[in-house]
């Protein structure tokens, strides 16, 4: 579905940190693709490099001590990473928009939200001042933010309404591209179903593209139709949102479902997986994730295994891929076989 | 993301949080410049005797007035007295002025901060507006209205610059203990009965050091200033205790023919202050979490 | 079984400079011994404080608190240092809630210290002892928790809270800072620590998913006050309170095939300052009536322990 329009290219993305306490590997060549209109979920846990894959892609990585090391980031086909900053810049807003974490911190407290707005519609488009008023008052109606409110200050609002002005503005300009990342962590269950509701509608009204991060299956579940697995700073499971949830096959990915409690079944006891994510600041020769892996063989620990297809589009880093990939019928969040053994010491 | 939450694995490599702050300090070459100025100053403290080429008030007639050169390297002042030598032993009093009235100032702010941040109420209210009203007086008039009822002297002078330090202490300690007061290990502990002593002492003050020693480096280099400024003043140590200040005081009146009499003690006040104002801004980075990449 | 810890219409206010601040108001819960009481609700519906407030880390304002059948709601200093041995707490942040200045060791050692029980050879056995109870290898005892991540910061609060043997703990939120694959490990240590010991929880959330998994029963909180309270079976196969029913369809399910059954939820949580008479959620309700705005509804017994205060059901 994807080759017909595809609107961003991740080829090889490599990306390292140096720090006084050594060379960080946080992302080790990632590549995903993703067409127009299609959002893609990001899921990983703290440190596996989803926020720097990000990141890359804005083109906000601080150097130093971030450095990209390879790869190519093709936006139509362009690289954006060669591209000069003056040109990023009109990239940044216009084709490519960011909402972070925290709502709080993203809005200036000193201006009025509808300013706010107005003054991105202002950067991006040559429009007069009236015009990108109207704009702006249009585009908070569309996030429900109603337009005699376009006069208040960030503090008059809630947390969850915050994060629908940021949604606002990183849509003011249409961009093909939205990345979000944990874009509802910050907020309670009921405004993040608010918040989740109006992004998807955006995607189907402007068909925008969006990438998702997130340490939530619930989430992604429910928004996207393409799910990368993260582990490591690498790609361990990519597939469509059946593929991941229906036919869950790397070992962590499987891990991460026997860890989550779920409020539609009842679990007598969770499978966590074992032990701790290593020190990304050693460069691992076998697969990343075999210290943890309860399906772990001799090999894994020498060689890294390739990103192998196992089904169409359906992509998974193990050498056991095949073997692991689950049939449909399987009920998910059950333990299939001795995926991690039940105990809550570590190893 | 990623690199602020990366902790080494434990078991292989174990630095030490003071190993850690001294690699943080050394990033700044100023700071590790005024370091070393200032242990150069201590080593001369040490070796006072051997550096000096002559005593403290070895007078000589002959000799008076007489310009830097490679015999007398600072000169000489009205009274002949070889200017270097007085330098040399005039570093003690320096160095003892910042130390012990930085000391006495800390004693006074750390005590007063930690119990009006941690228990707050009336008492921190009414203790914070006696510490604004010292605020708003200048450190120097405050420590000349002390020595000047306390009288001169140099115990005296170095008394009453540590009491007009008090004040800032105690704003930045309590600014510091509030911070740390309201974070959860101190519900932890005093869910675990301990003491409020326990805690202030086990728990708030070494999770608020960094400032307290910050603002104490700082204060040293003020302390050094005030007290030269009073000795300057004449209410410090007096003549002819080669006291820096009081050097430059008494050159005064031979500024316009023989410029080194003050502004070799001049420059060295300067010198210092410098290095300790360096070291104090070093040691701010180096102690803050955050500037670790 | 006994009953290990019961509040009355128990109260707590804040005053502000904006007014007072009802932050648990008129809560009344008991928990059986060896039990857990998941409490959820929305970040200020006073959850909390709640918590803080029973095991007397903060002062109540009204009502009353039951702790072994014992009144604990006033009590002598020298009482409250005894029942402090017996009520722990677990906390949220792994990064705030140890002392970054002691080494593992000296942390999970402190309460035994200050307890002053025993000699320092039976001290050392006895931390070693706690760490290997929490699953924390050894080679970590002198380390500073900062070299640690969010799971071991976690286990070495939960070895601090298990000292000295608490018969009853408050955890909140104690896994909601951590990754779901740690999250899983923490979640089964706290159930196995409670058969091994009978340990009595009150486990402090926003997530229901996590809620459902570890409580015998849950308490269901929104804006000072308790909506719905029943076992965690009839929770979520028969959710009454309108706010519960909400909140359940909110929750994100990993699983594509899940239908959502959407009941939106109107605006946002009102300011716990103040409150005005009714039902505390009526603005957002969409069964609300003139009666809810007019007043507050008691909390009703619908059969079989199952509680919810809603004018629907009265």
């Amino acid at each position: 579905m994807s080759s017909a329009k595809k609107l961003l290219d991740i080829r090889d993305l490599a990306v390292e940190y140096h720090t006084d306490g050594g060379v960080v590997h946080a992302v080790n060549g990632v590549s995903f693709g993703l067409a127009q209109g299609e959002i893609i979920g990001l899921v990983g846990e703290t440190g596996a490099g989803k926020t720097t894959i990000a990141l890359s892609i804005m083109r906000l990585l601080q150097s130093p001590p971030a450095k990209i090391t390879s790869g190519e980031i093709l936006l139509h086909g362009t690289d954006i990473l060669q591209v000069k900053d003056k040109q990023m810049r009109s990239i940044r807003g216009k084709q490519v928009s960011m909402i972070f974490q925290d709502p709080m911190t993203a809005l200036n407290p000193l201006e009025t939200v509808g300013a706010q707005v107005e003054e991105a519609i202002l950067i991006h488009e040559k429009v007069s001042r009236a015009e990108a008023r109207q704009k702006a008052i249009e585009i908070l109606e569309m996030v429900g933010i109603k337009g005699e409110r376009f006069g208040d200050y960030p503090n008059q609002f809630s947390g969850g309404m915050k994060q629908r002005i940021i949604i606002a503005i990183a849509l003011s300009c249409r961009p093909e591209l939205l990345i979000a990342d944990e874009p509802t962590t910050a907020l309670d269950v009921t405004i993040q179903n608010q918040v989740l509701a109006l992004m998807r509608n955006l995607k189907n009204e402007l068909n925008t593209s969006v990438i998702l991060i997130t340490h939530d299956l619930g989430i992604v579940a429910e928004m996207c139709e393409k799910v990368a697995v993260i582990y490591g700073g690498e790609i361990v499971e990519l597939g469509s949102a059946a593929d991941i949830y229906d036919h869950t096959t790397h070992p962590y990915t499987r891990g991460l479902f026997t860890s989550i409690p779920n409020i539609s079944t009842t679990t007598d006891r969770l499978i966590p997986i074992p032990g701790t994510m290593h020190d990304p600041r050693i460069v691992k020769t076998g697969c990343a994730f075999a210290d943890r892996c309860p399906s772990c063989q001799e090999g894994c620990q020498v060689s890294k295994p390739p990103l192998q297809e196992v089904a169409p589009g359906h992509l998974v880093r193990c050498f056991f891929a095949d073997n692991f990939r689950q049939p449909p019928q399987q009920q998910v969040g059950a333990p299939s076989n001795g995926a991690g053994r039940a105990t809550a010491v570590e190893r | 993301m990623t690199f602020q939450k990366n902790k080494a694995a434990p078991a292989q490599k174990k630095e030490s949080q003071l190993y850690e702050i001294w690699k943080r300090f050394r990033r700044s070459k100023l700071a590790v410049g005024g370091l070393v100025f200032i242990i150069l100053l201590v080593l001369v403290v040490a070796f006072q005797g051997v550096i000096a080429p002559e005593g403290v008030n070895d007078q000589n007639y002959d000799n008076m007035f007489l310009s830097p050169s490679l015999r007398h390297l600072f000169g000489t002042d009205q009274y002949g007295r070889d200017i270097f030598s007085r330098m040399v032993f005039g570093t003690k009093y320096t160095l003892t002025m910042g130390v012990v009235a930085s000391t006495i100032s800390a004693v006074i702010g750390v005590f007063l901060g930690a119990i009006t941040g941690y228990y707050g109420g009336r008492m921190d209210n009414l203790l914070m507006r006696v510490v604004d009203i010292f605020m708003t007086l200048p450190n120097i008039l405050l420590a000349l209205v002390m020595t000047a009822s306390f009288g001169p002297g140099f115990v005296n002078t170095m008394i009453a610059v540590g009491i007009a330090g008090a004040p800032a202490m105690t704003r930045v300690t309590r600014a510091a203990v509030m911070d740390v007061g309201s974070r959860e290990f101190i519900e932890a502990a005093v869910s675990n009965n301990a003491s409020d002593l326990r805690i202030i002492l086990r728990y708030v003050l070494p999770n608020a050091i960094a400032p307290i020693i910050v603002q104490y480096t700082m204060y040293v280099a003020t302390a050094i200033l005030t007290g030269s400024s009073l000795s300057f003043l004449g209410l410090g140590l007096q003549p002819p205790a080669p006291e820096w200040g009081a050097m430059l005081s008494a050159g005064k009146p031979y500024m316009r023919d023989s410029w080194w009499i003050t502004t070799i003690p001049g420059i060295f006040i300067m010198l210092v202050v410098l290095a300790i104002n360096l070291i104090g801004d070093g040691l701010r980075d180096a102690l803050d979490p955050k500037q670790k990449r | 079984m006994s009953k290990k810890i019961e509040t009355k219409n128990l109260k707590k206010y804040f005053q502000t400079p904006l007014g007072t601040l009802h932050a648990v108001d008129g809560v009344s819960f008991s928990v059986e011994e060896g039990q857990t009481i998941g409490v959820v609700g929305e970040s200020g519906c006073g959850k909390s404080t709640l918590g803080r407030v029973v095991i007397k880390l903060l002062d109540h304002t009204d009502g009353e608190i039951f702790f072994d059948g014992e009144n604990i709601t006033h009590v002598s200093k020298a009482r409250l240092r005894e029942l402090r041995w017996k009520m722990q707490m677990i906390f949220q942040d792994p990064y705030a809630s140890v002392n970054p200045r002691m080494t593992v060791s000296q942390i999970i050692a402190e309460p035994l210290k200050i307890a002053g029980r025993l000699d320092k050879a039976a001290l050392d056995g006895r931390v070693a002892e706690l760490m290997e109870t929490v699953g924390l290898d050894a080679r970590y005892s002198m380390t500073y928790p900062h070299e640690l991540d969010g799971g071991r910061r976690q286990r070495i609060s939960i070895a601090r809270a298990l000292a000295l043997n608490p018969s009853f703990i408050v955890c909140d939120e104690p896994v909601s800072a951590l990754d779901v694959s740690i999250q899983a490990q923490i979640l089964n240590l706290i159930k196995d620590l409670q058969d091994r010991f009978g340990t009595t929880f009150i486990f402090i959330s926003h997530n229901l998913a996590v809620v459902k998994y570890i409580s015998h029963s849950i308490m269901v909180m929104y804006l000072g006050v308790s909506v719905e309270q029943c076992s965690t079976e009839e929770l979520f196969k028969n959710p009454l309170h309108p706010y519960t029913r909400a909140l359940l369809s909110a929750v994100p399910v990993a699983d594509i095939h899940y239908e959502k059954k959407e009941i939106p939820i109107k605006g946002e949580l009102a300011s716990p300052i103040n409150p005005p008479e009714g039902c505390r959620f009526a603005p957002r309700c969409s069964h609300a009536s003139p009666k809810c705005f007019q007043q507050t509804p008691q909390s009703k017994d619908m059969g079989g322990g199952h509680f919810v205060a809603c004018h629907l059901y009265t």
